[in-house]
């Protein structure tokens, strides 16, 4: 018990990550819409929606399934077969006007039932019209809010595209939090380093400079893991992507000039004031220009970060803790490092 | 020469001056150094003509305009404190303030870098006249990336020097660290180049500017330590 208390934020990180670990991987997605098939209808037109779920239940409970336009007007199927718990058919008549001042216009589709709660696919159903005349298509369709389920059960979000990969957002974005508290406190060192003389300084920030890197790399390992499932590809030009490649280049750049060095004040002091100047270089890399250009990643090129399109409250209970826990995993190997560096280096005091 | 023996007791701007003096009169006297750098310019300017696509669109030009910027500020940056940190450091410490001797560097790498800013437009321009540009402009932008660049040049340079001096080293130290300010320039150039006003990038150019300032504000806060060693 004494060790646990001597080594609380250990015992915090090892109870944090198996946490992340236990709950990230075990809670089911939200049940969502697969696949809507056709995709195109015709006002006027009676049409057979074929829909495919995700973790859903059809054959448990009642299901609604609603086509719902931009502007909140919505129809509700005529009709429902289920044909298993994944799959069903939906009969609607679609009126003769559509609520849209175009002839062609985006409809999301909706599934609701009491057991699964509602789910959206978004802007899937392409609605055509010969004649455009809002005024009698509001008499049409429904404006008031449909019947709609909450799901009571705990469960991630269901996101197209991103399906069950969206749980990489606990181990690849957590991973490069991390990686930044490391740089940071490796910054720290190094101006301490500089500030008094220390070398035992200059081998605390080097061990978080070489965890950093490990979760770096890792970090864009899990990203290009991510790609290839939700992008279709390994690596793409997607510059926050490519910024955090260079950045950990920089990195890689600190290590070379450190073996380079024999004279190990030289090695500190050359490789200190590196580390300051490369922490420079890599905030415009990661924070400014991915801003000023179009990006996948959420948080750049206009799109919102951790807004409610990429998080909610459920992975926000998994994830903090992961920012912490990987971040106390880092403390905690780079430590090891700086203990084993640390003898080497008593050992060559005692030497010379 | 006698009066060098003084430069301590000068004020900075005259110190720094003498040593500016000293760099460009060196590089005179040394003129195969510079000549082939511009040798190396015109070859690598015409190699892409020749071999290059005749109707290269404007990211292309750009693209290989600020690529050949690249390799040859790598050039220049190889042997900025050569003799400075080697043969004579302990002589040139005696009468230079350190950070004189460094802003005198800033302003000599980054004159050169403006000189080879205008002799690639000029050859780049000669070899591809369809594109068409505000030269005005573009030099002004090319003063804005070369502060910090300068800077940057001056500082992996320096460190540089404490290993091995090889142009291999400094390249693996400048290539990922100058990419914010490169990035920006590319970024900045292709607007110019689509007709864009400079003055009507302001979103870009106060980001180069504050590259800029963090570069060379670090630059010269770090130096001192790495003189020391």
């Amino acid at each position: 018990m004494g060790i646990v208390i001597k080594h609380w934020w250990k015992a915090l990180c090892v109870v944090l990550l198996t946490y992340v670990l236990w709950y990230g991987l075990k809670t089911p997605l939200k049940p969502g819409i697969l696949e809507i098939f056709p995709d195109r209808a015709r006002a006027g037109e009676n049409v057979e929606l074929n829909i495919k779920g995700y973790n859903t239940h059809f054959l448990a409970s009642p299901v609604l399934v609603y086509i719902k336009s931009s502007d909140q007007h919505w129809i509700k199927a005529q009709s429902i077969s289920v044909i298993d718990d994944s799959q069903l058919k939906a009969n609607f008549q679609i009126p003769k006007h559509l609520p849209a001042s175009s002839i062609s216009e985006q409809y999301s589709v909706i599934i609701s039932s009491e057991l699964d709660g509602s789910s959206v696919f978004p802007s899937r159903l392409i609605l055509q019209q010969d004649t455009i005349n809002t005024e009698l298509a509001k008499s049409e369709w429904n404006s008031e809010n449909p019947d709609l389920f909450a799901l009571k059960a705990n469960s991630f979000p269901f996101r197209n595209i991103l399906y069950e990969t969206i749980r990489n957002t606990f181990f690849h974005v957590s991973l490069w939090f991390a990686m930044f508290a490391l740089l940071g406190s490796s910054v720290y060192y190094s101006a301490k380093y500089l500030r008094g003389g220390n070398l035992l300084d200059d081998l605390q920030a080097y061990s978080k400079v070489r965890i950093a890197v490990l979760f770096g790399v890792l970090g864009l390992i899990t990203g290009s893991v991510w790609a290839k499932n939700t992008w279709g590809t390994w690596w793409t030009n997607d510059i926050k992507l490519n910024m955090s490649a260079i950045s950990m280049l920089i990195y890689l750049a600190y290590l070379i000039i450190r073996s380079g060095i024999e004279d190990p004040d030289k090695k500190a002091r050359v490789s200190s004031s590196y580390n300051i100047f490369a922490l420079v270089a890599v905030i415009p890399l990661i924070f400014v220009l991915p801003r000023l250009t179009d990006s996948l990643h959420p948080g750049n090129g206009g799109n919102p970060a951790f807004g409610s399109e990429d998080m909610d409250n459920s992975l926000r209970i998994v994830f903090y803790p992961a920012v912490i826990g990987f971040i106390l995993l880092g403390l905690w190997l780079s430590s090891l490092l700086y203990r084993v560096d640390y003898l080497f280096w008593k050992q060559q005091s005692k030497e010379n | 020469m006698t009066g060098n023996l003084y430069l301590n007791y000068l004020s900075p701007m005259k110190s720094i001056l003498i040593s500016l003096q000293k760099d460009f009169k060196n590089e005179w006297r040394n003129f195969y150094q510079v000549g082939g750098l511009l040798c190396f310019l015109m070859g690598i300017c015409y190699l892409i003509y020749f071999f290059g696509d005749k109707n290269q669109s404007i990211s292309e030009w750009n693209l290989k305009y600020w690529l050949c910027y690249l390799y040859l500020s790598f050039f220049i940056g190889s042997r900025i404190f050569e003799d400075d940190m080697g043969r004579f450091r302990y002589f040139i410490h005696q009468l230079l303030h350190p950070l004189n001797l460094l802003i005198s560097k800033i302003v000599f790498v980054f004159t050169l870098l403006m000189l080879i800013n205008i002799l690639l437009l000029i050859f780049f321009s000669i070899f591809n006249p369809e594109i068409q540009l505000n030269w005005l402009q573009w030099v002004l932008m090319c003063v804005m990336v070369n502060i910090g660049m300068s800077a940057l040049i001056c500082f992996s340079s320096l460190i540089n020097s404490h290993i091995k001096n090889s142009t291999l080293l400094l390249t693996i130290i400048i290539l990922p660290i100058s990419f914010p300010l490169i990035g920006m320039a590319y970024s900045s150039s292709i607007s110019l180049l689509e007709g864009i006003s400079l003055f009507s990038l302001g979103s870009k150019i106060r980001i180069v500017l504050a590259i800029d300032l963090m570069i060379v504000s670090f630059s010269l806060l770090l130096y001192s330590h790495l003189i020391r060693t």
